[in-house]
């Protein structure tokens, strides 16, 4: 049984670490452009590794890794965005996100930095449905005179097929 | 050659690498149900060997 105080302690606990983690973006790049996604998310950055391959899978998602003895899929974020392929180097990362309860690592290009946005810095994304991506844009951050495209993870992973995994696991 | 329930295969293969008992595991949750895939397993070497279930192997044939 949590007693009163105790959730309390809790709520306080978990507020500390969400402030903390507030405004932080871990940024990297594909190709030309530099997005970001929130810090909050993030578990892990790894190299790039054996990959095994698991047929009947949309393109984009390469296959699963043994991560420590769990076993995570992952999911080429280039391919994701329709990007053509490119081959891994040593720059390559995974980067390994935790959503909704669902591990899985991201490959990218390779990763920048943790910057801290101010909210007043993040702009909505254009209305327009000007690109394919788009959707996945959470806001649009500003940077000095660069700018970061803010990835919605949720997107990312696809709401339909994550919600269709949810109700039929019980 | 494998036997599920009522019918027989064969499957032709590249390479036969061995047999082992392993702990079946099953895949990640955000990888759609592949019929034919019961699951995965770590191998003593650190890598990844996918599991096949007959059953659905030879279902899916058949649908």
């Amino acid at each position: 049984m949590v007693t009163e105080e105790m959730a309390e302690v809790l709520s306080d606990y978990v507020e500390t670490a969400e402030d903390t983690q507030r405004g932080k973006f871990l940024t990297f790049s594909i190709g030309k452009e530099a997005y970001g996604f929130e810090i909050k998310y993030v578990t892990e950055i790894i190299g790039i590794q054996e990959i095994t391959e698991v047929p009947e899978l949309p393109n984009y998602v390469k296959g699963i890794i043994n991560l420590r003895g769990k076993i995570i899929p992952v999911m080429d974020v280039r391919l994701r965005f329709k990007k053509e392929a490119r081959e891994y180097n040593d720059r390559t990362c995974i980067v390994v996100i935790d959503i909704r309860d669902i591990s899985i690592g991201l490959i990218v290009d390779h990763v920048a930095e943790v910057i801290v946005i101010p909210p007043e810095n993040i702009v909505p994304p254009p209305t327009i449905k000007t690109g394919f991506h788009n959707r996945y844009i959470k806001g649009i951050g500003k940077v000095g005179t660069e700018v970061k495209l803010l990835l919605d993870c949720d997107k990312l992973l696809n709401d339909e097929e994550v919600d269709a995994l949810n109700s039929t696991v019980e | 050659m494998i036997e599920s329930d009522s019918k027989t295969a064969c499957l032709f293969i590249d390479k036969l690498v061995g047999e082992q008992q392993v702990v079946v595991k099953a895949l990640p949750r955000y990888l759609k149900k592949v019929q034919g895939i019961a699951g995965c397993t770590i191998l003593g070497d650190g890598g990844i060997s996918l599991i096949l279930d007959a059953n659905g192997i030879l279902e899916r044939q058949l649908s």
